[in-house]
């Protein structure tokens, strides 16, 4: 339901901001922030509180570690040969953007804020604007094609290919029909994943926008 | 170093120290299960008013607004890095683990 939800609440702002409203604080700290900082916040209690984070890290053999690396390791060099044929702009903007994962909420806005210090206004606008769009279709992709990879047998690239999504919206089709075997299998793979890919996007991001 | 860098990097300490404490809260607070239904509903509020802000701000932005076309071709092509670099690294990451591995 979400998955839907947000995306439109995006058109919504975007047609209030065509209609004319303007959204600014009068002080130095900008609304943006400090939902930012709410939504960091809100991030980390959850990871804190899953009840199965304890049984995840319980279990967590190096080999684990893997499959995360993978993902970064693969979209960032596939990114990068991308960021060649991008020309107009910044290498390092749009390294930033692949970093999101699919995390297009909260990707987008660290990328604003970040730029927003040392681009100016307009142009950390215009990132934000493409870290949105990229890891939106990004997680478009993956609601496609995860139940068409894990149906083949692909499931650990359907966990990659779903990024941060691998550990909410695109479980269920990771999991896919064969939930006794193989499904309950990946499942440990995908939250893991998915969480390792949380606490990597501000750090990758902050990385590429430095 | 760019006034604006030291800004940037501030801003990037406050963001990991901010994550690093809620993690840890959150796993003081796991206990209470209430909490996690609150969580779940203020978090989608928070996303929802974050998202509706970011529009608002790319909707008054005529040069965003003018460049969406090219953006949107942009955006595929960045989507498609990555989704096509997963594939390409799980491939090699079976090969790694074996025949069989988690399939």
């Amino acid at each position: 339901m979400n998955h839907l939800l947000y995306p439109l609440m995006v058109v919504v702002g975007i047609i209030a901001g065509l209609c004319g409203l303007s959204l600014q604080l009068p002080s130095e700290i900008s609304l943006p922030q400090i939902l930012l900082y709410l939504l960091i916040i809100q991030v980390g209690l959850g990871i804190g509180m899953r009840p199965d984070l304890k049984n995840i890290f319980k279990n967590f053999k190096p080999g684990m570690l893997l499959l995360p690396i993978c993902t970064i390791a693969g979209t960032l060099s596939f990114t990068f040969i991308a960021a060649m044929f991008l020309r107009g702009d910044n290498f390092s903007d749009v390294m930033a953007v692949g970093s999101g994962f699919g995390y297009y909420t909260l990707s987008s806005v660290l990328i604003g804020q970040f730029k927003e210090a040392t681009a100016g206004p307009e142009a950390a606008a215009s990132i934000a604007a493409l870290a949105l769009l990229a890891n939106v279709v990004r997680e478009m992709f993956a609601l496609i094609s995860c139940r068409y990879l894990s149906k083949r047998g692909y499931g650990i690239t359907a966990i990659s290919v779903a990024g941060i999504n691998s550990m909410d919206v695109c479980l269920p089709m990771i999991i896919g029909e064969n939930e006794d075997s193989s499904g309950s299998q990946l499942v440990p793979a995908a939250l893991f994943h998915g969480i390792a890919l949380e606490i990597s996007v501000p750090l990758l991001v902050a990385a590429f926008c430095a | 170093m760019i006034p604006g860098q030291a800004k940037m990097h501030k801003l990037m300490f406050n963001i990991l120290i901010a994550l690093i404490i809620s993690v840890a809260a959150g796993y003081c607070l796991r206990r209470f299960d209430k909490l996690r239904g609150v969580l779940a509903i203020s978090t989608t509020i928070t996303v929802l008013v974050l998202l509706f802000v970011f529009g608002t701000s790319l909707g008054s932005n005529d040069t965003i607004i003018s460049n969406l076309h090219r953006d949107g071709v942009k955006a595929v092509v960045i989507a498609l890095a990555g989704v096509g670099g997963s594939i390409a690294a799980t491939l090699i990451y079976r090969r790694i683990q074996g025949k069989g591995g988690a399939r």
